[in-house]
């Protein structure tokens, strides 16, 4: 098993030792001791953003996690989130510094643009499907209004299944070079995507991602009347320093807030699959540190 | 009456029984209130087919949900083969990837269009989309006038554009929220936000109450400015009425009111609404004049003014 961190920046201490004394502050009281994973070595960072642009990070970032990568011989995953054009076109010089100064590094594509970008324009970066690629039923306020011996098999299933499930999507990755998919595990169903027998796995924990888009709440804070709820150009990135927990009776587990994006935290029973289901050859990324 | 008052297109979900059985109200089979905004039965797309195509109207059948498990991909595509054949449809609304690789491989006689939900932003997603056998491209909620325009001038020779008109916002990115409208909508969810510890610098309640006031403000705007009509009776709520004079220009094909599963009023209106812009748009008029015209039938000036109700805004 490969343990991948997520962070933001290298000033971050990273190691699975920290990963769990973190871990600690979302399960307060039922704290997995063991991860499987013995080593203190940093096997893989992650770096970027899943669904904000203005997460990224900036050349000279990029630069300095690259050097980081050929100095620890840590991998290096680069997420990007769905982009405009212009987006697309100021990532230009990001995508080419990874593709020339860290060999074999992935780019984790969240959109089919930049996934169909990457393919075309920087052939020796590896591709990964991210998380956005992988629809599934997520919703927290999912109750079944029956007793649960009436739910159709069907509806079971469809609880467990998602975009990656489906054979057909894989072969089509592959076809288009997709050589890694990116997943979280179902807030109702316990179902993870094993991939083809030579694409990679990724799992994701403590949070799944429920919704997102670009509009900010944190970055509406300011500004007046109508300059809120804009999507903007710029922005001075207010929540790197705001995780906000959303709370309501409906909801069947926890809910966070972290700029424009909502995660629900996996219940510990949901957790534990992550450590006792995934295979040899799964990757896990811890996200706690990227909030 | 929809094609009485100018409708040059019709779109429309539908259920199956196979569905209803493996799935009751579960799941739904589209984006929509299946009791409320899909039509009943295979008769209906057929009376509906023939009066449109009497008008030269096209005809789109949905099947929009964000994914549709494994097994009821196969009774949903032999559906579309009938709508096709029989029914004589002129497209279909798809946004899950696995339906639309699956319905490329059918390669059946019919247009598909790729629904708002498929998120496409950037030009390059358009050429992905071309190459599944998309022809049409519904852009989503959440882009600036200046990304649409980037997207329809560079593509618009090889993919036709559809951009929303009128009615019913949507806070997150549709195509990327993985909740169920069957359980309404996740964002008008009335949830209380507290700051979580050790995340950084602390906000404190009363603030956070205010950012709540001012998203429910906002969410209100979006929920059609909760569901109200102005004083001549036209639906109040989001739009881009103001737009389509730069929307002809760019080269967009078509404009769509949303709302499938409004009253039959609402739909009435709203279309007499988006109808009359279109015809002072097929008059050539001059951008100015087009935005004139739909702020003086809105007749909301307290409402245009605050920026809100624009579906594709500029910082």
């Amino acid at each position: 098993m490969e343990l991948a961190f997520h962070v933001r920046d290298l000033k971050q201490e990273i190691s699975e030792h920290i990963l769990i004394r973190h871990l600690r502050s979302f399960y307060p009281e039922n704290v997995p001791a063991d991860f499987g994973c013995s080593s203190e070595k940093i096997y893989r960072l992650y770096i970027g953003d899943e669904f904000c642009f203005h997460r990224l990070p900036s050349l000279k970032e990029i630069r300095e996690f690259s050097r980081f990568s050929q100095n620890h011989t840590a991998g290096l995953t680069f997420l990007t989130p769905p982009m405009t054009d212009r987006h697309l076109e100021k990532c230009a010089p990001l995508f080419a510094c990874l593709e020339n100064d860290c060999p074999g590094a992935e780019v984790v594509t969240n959109d089919p643009g930049v996934l169909w970008h990457v393919r075309k324009k920087y052939p020796g970066l590896r591709l990964a499907a991210g998380r956005l690629f992988n629809k599934g039923f997520k919703d927290p306020r999912f109750v079944w209004p029956w007793d649960d011996a009436s739910m159709s098999e069907s509806m079971q299933n469809a609880l467990n299944e998602s975009t990656f499930r489906h054979r057909t999507f894989l072969e089509h990755l592959s076809s288009i070079n997709v050589r890694r998919i990116e997943q979280d595990i179902l807030p109702y169903g316990s179902g993870i995507s094993r991939g083809l027998s030579d694409m990679g796995v990724s799992v994701y924990f403590p949070f799944g991602v429920v919704t997102t888009g670009r509009l900010c709440q944190a970055e509406s804070r300011k500004g007046k009347g109508r300059e809120k709820f804009l999507i903007r150009e710029d922005c001075l990135r207010p929540c790197t320093h705001q995780v906000l927990e959303l709370v309501h009776e409906r909801f069947q587990f926890r809910l966070f807030q972290n700029g424009n994006t909502i995660y629900y935290l996996y219940p510990a029973a949901v957790l534990n699959t992550v450590f006792t289901s995934v295979e040899g050859s799964f990757r896990l990324v811890y996200q706690g540190f990227a909030l | 009456m929809l094609l009485h008052f100018g409708a040059d297109e019709l779109y429309a979900g539908i259920g199956l029984p196979e569905w209803d059985s493996a799935y009751g109200g579960g799941l739904w089979i589209n984006r929509r209130d299946p009791a409320a905004g899909n039509l009943f039965s295979f008769q209906d797309v057929l009376k509906i087919t023939k009066l449109a195509h009497e008008k030269e109207a096209a005809v789109y059948i949905t099947f929009n949900s964000p994914f549709y498990p494994h097994d009821s991909v196969g009774p949903i595509l032999r559906f579309c083969e009938k709508l096709v054949a029989l029914a004589e449809i002129d497209g279909l609304i798809v946004s899950d990837l696995n339906f639309l690789i699956a319905l490329g491989k059918e390669k059946l006689p019919v247009k598909i269009h790729l629904s708002s939900l498929g998120a496409c932003t950037n030009s390059e997603s358009v050429e992905y989309y071309g190459f599944l056998g998309v022809k049409r491209i519904i852009l989503p909620r959440h882009l600036n006038l200046s990304e649409i325009e980037s997207i329809v001038k560079k593509n618009r020779l090889n993919m036709e554009f559809e951009v929303f008109a009128v009615n019913d916002g949507c806070y997150f990115e549709e195509g990327f929220c993985q909740t169920s409208h069957a359980l309404g909508p996740f964002c008008m969810t009335d949830w209380t936000p507290e700051f979580f510890p050790g995340s950084g610098k602390k906000i404190g309640k009363e603030a956070l109450m205010k950012d709540m006031e001012r998203f429910r403000e906002f969410l209100w705007y979006q929920n059609n400015c909760g569901c109200s009509f102005q004083s001549e009776g036209l639906p109040n709520g989001p739009c881009s009425l103001c737009r389509f004079g730069q929307f002809r220009d760019w080269g967009v094909s078509a404009v769509k009111i949303v709302g499938r599963e409004a009253s039959f009023y609402r739909k009435m209106r709203s279309l007499q609404l988006v109808a009359e812009v279109m015809t002072e748009v097929r008059r050539n008029s001059t951008w100015d004049a087009v935005e004139a015209l739909a702020k003086k039938l809105r007749n909301t000036p307290q409402y245009c003014e605050k920026g809100y109700m624009c579906y594709f805004r500029e910082t």
